[in-house]
């Protein structure tokens, strides 16, 4: 590192966008509080990682929200922090509204409750190898991808959309898509209570018709893949995941109306901003504190988004049951495909914390970063309170993924949280550049891995080394305890947007 | 790429940026390039010569926006666009500006039903790193969207 300094207080240093950030320790950066940050900043990452995360803007994205009215603890990022809008992707932040707290739509993004969903089988690689093409074709027909992706035949009626808004998962699986063990497997069961489809908009529900159980595009995906490697037997085999175990790995969220919601809110919550007197280091960092009409409408409005997102998971993957049993010639429930865990990456929940000493209730935001409560935690359902909540990672779409599980060290120290994927390291320009040439359905095929896409254009841009190594990122969150590692997990097929 | 308008490096999402010589000119070429970024597969190739479909007619549509200064007036203004693509699936292909200053606009769009298949799915007209000011004797606008 060119610029690493001692500091008087002996912590090695070095600069980022401007700003001096310090090594606690082999896996925590702090920032100090400088400027207008109201606390400091803490970032997980080695020296390796802290190397990348310096070439963007990130770092001062995190001391961004360090200024926002009522953020206690500190602001927090995640290994696979990189750039984004308002919050850096990767970011946490917590406030208190008897501080003044606020709620950002900047901190939670345009896909609310975009998530992750890991479903395991009894199939083993060596039974699903041979009848990969043949699955992944079925897949493909049934759920659809790709850029505005939507349902022929199977729109919601105006009222159908506004009881999914209200019930989430639950929704999907009183029609019959799905189960009530299902329910038990997502974070806070598959809905959020307090959604109000009434501070919904017109264009944002009108989107919602057709396109619930639909994968969209970008780094959306559904992948089968396969248990490698166990790094924790006891949670693994808990989880119902041993070596070859087949598994099915959904990556989507909110699709057209959540985008909608968070622009429609957007621009209320930066006349609010204005109102309250509160200064934005960002504009996309608009806010309103916690008790305010703004917030509960934001609030009410994005929970109801979060609840489509669990109903979309939901209906993909009850699509992706149906896929196996066509193929394989045996209902779903056969093939004990069940589901291992559903958790929200981008979101703002009400939690209980303790901070300096006293429990308060604080509303957490994860931008790119996946809730981990740790064993005994009361919100967990009965199925995971004792083992503590499955925390579930992807990567990109050629290597391998990863199943971690919560920890006493994460929920002390980052809110119950820990990251949420890979992060990118090349521009989707850059990416495109580099397979220029490149016979990217040869190169899939020769590594064993059957690619479908929507468009291929979408895959160039999603190419394995546009990605950070994700085994990079978890084996951060996993040194400094914040989370566990359990299993990995490699491509066998990918559907791609 | 749309003549004055060039896309800027972003590790996780997508940037453009945007010349010209009058608002009217501004706010025609950032709509016309935000169309570019989905529908152009490569970005680095000269804009397609967009001969209209057969059978596809043309519609008009009028449109008036207001907002309390110009970046979020050029936000508000692009997110019609957007939505009008990804939900009408009506392309943008031109304007006539009746009325245009730092807080409101007035205009008559020129709208084709969407005959390209959209390579990229934008999620959002971010305030992020937002720029629309006067830059020498011309406009200037920067606009990074969620992808």
């Amino acid at each position: 590192m060119t610029d690493t300094s001692a500091e008087a207080n002996g912590r090695e240093s070095v600069t980022a966008a401007g700003l001096r950030v310090e090594r606690l320790d082999d896996y925590r950066w702090i920032i100090p509080r400088q400027g207008k940050m109201r606390v400091e900043g803490l970032i997980y990452a080695d020296r390796a990682l802290m190397e990348q995360i310096r070439g963007d803007q990130s770092v001062q994205q995190v001391a961004n929200v360090a200024c926002l009215p009522g953020i206690v603890g500190r602001s927090i990022a995640m290994p696979d922090i990189h750039w984004g809008y308002g919050f850096a992707i990767g970011g946490v932040a917590a406030f208190d509204p008897e501080q003044g707290g606020v709620v950002s739509p900047g901190g939670v993004g345009y896909d609310i409750n975009c998530g992750v969903r890991l479903l395991r089988s009894e199939l083993t690689a060596e039974e699903v190898v041979p009848r990969l093409a043949a699955l992944m074709n079925q897949i493909m027909r049934d759920v659809p991808a790709g850029v505005g992706a939507h349902y022929k035949g199977f729109e919601l009626s105006p009222q159908e959309v506004r009881d999914v808004l209200v019930q989430g998962a639950g929704w999907a699986v009183a029609q019959g898509f799905g189960t009530a063990e299902d329910l038990e497997h997502i974070e806070g069961g598959g809905v959020l209570p307090g959604a109000e489809p009434d501070l919904v908009g017109e264009r944002a529900l009108e989107r919602g018709r057709d396109q619930l159980g639909t994968v969209g595009s970008g780094n959306h995906f559904i992948e089968i893949g396969a248990v490698d490697e166990i790094y924790d037997p006891r949670v693994a085999e808990a989880l119902g995941l041993s070596p070859g175990t087949v598994t099915v790995l959904i990556h989507s969220g909110s699709r057209g109306l959540g985008y909608q919601v968070c622009a429609d809110h957007l621009d209320t919550m930066l006349q609010a901003a204005a109102k309250y007197g509160i200064e934005l280091p960002d504009r996309q960092l608009a806010c309103a504190p916690l008790d305010s009409p703004e917030a509960k409408s934001y609030l009410g409005a994005m929970y109801a988004a979060a609840n489509y997102a669990f109903g979309n998971r939901q209906m993909m993957a009850h699509r992706v049951r149906e896929a196996f049993a066509r193929v394989f010639g045996r209902p779903w429930s056969e093939l004990g495909l069940r589901l291992v865990y559903d958790v929200a990456h981008n979101i703002a929940k009400w939690e209980e914390h303790e901070v300096e000493g006293r429990i308060r209730r604080l509303c957490v935001h994860r931008k790119g970063a996946t809730r981990a409560f740790p064993p005994g935690h009361p919100e967990l359902s009965p199925a995971y309170r004792e083992l503590g909540q499955p925390v579930l990672i992807p990567g990109d779409m050629a290597r391998y993924s990863f199943v971690l599980i919560g920890t006493e060290t994460g929920y002390r120290e980052a809110f119950g949280s820990t990251c949420h994927g890979a992060g990118r390291a090349m521009s989707r320009h850059q990416a495109k550049k580099s397979v220029r040439g490149r016979n990217l359905r040869e190169e899939f095929r020769a590594r064993g891995l059957e690619v479908r896409a929507a468009s291929f254009a979408t895959v160039a841009e999603e190419i394995p080394e546009a990605y950070k190594d994700v085994a990079a990122v978890v084996d951060v969150v996993d040194r400094a305890g914040i989370a566990r590692k359990v299993a990995r997990l490699r491509p066998l097929g990918v559907l791609k947007g | 790429m749309v003549d004055g308008v060039f896309v800027v490096e972003h590790t996780a999402d997508l940037a453009m940026e945007v010349e010209a010589e009058s608002l009217p000119q501004l706010f025609d070429r950032a709509a016309l390039g935000m169309l570019a970024l989905i529908e152009q597969d490569d970005l680095e190739a000269k804009a397609e010569k967009r001969d209209r479909q057969p059978g596809a007619t043309p519609q008009q549509r009028e449109i008036e926006l207001q907002a309390e200064d110009l970046p979020t007036l050029h936000v508000r203004w692009l997110r019609e666009i957007l939505y009008l693509h990804q939900v009408r699936h009506l392309a943008y292909r031109g304007a006539e500006f009746q009325v245009i200053d730092e807080r409101r606009l007035r205009a008559r769009l020129h709208l084709e039903p969407d005959a390209y298949a959209a390579v990229r799915e934008l999620k959002g007209v971010t305030y992020h790193g937002l720029e629309v000011a006067r830059s020498g004797g011309g406009w200037r606008a920067r606009i990074i969207f969620d992808v």
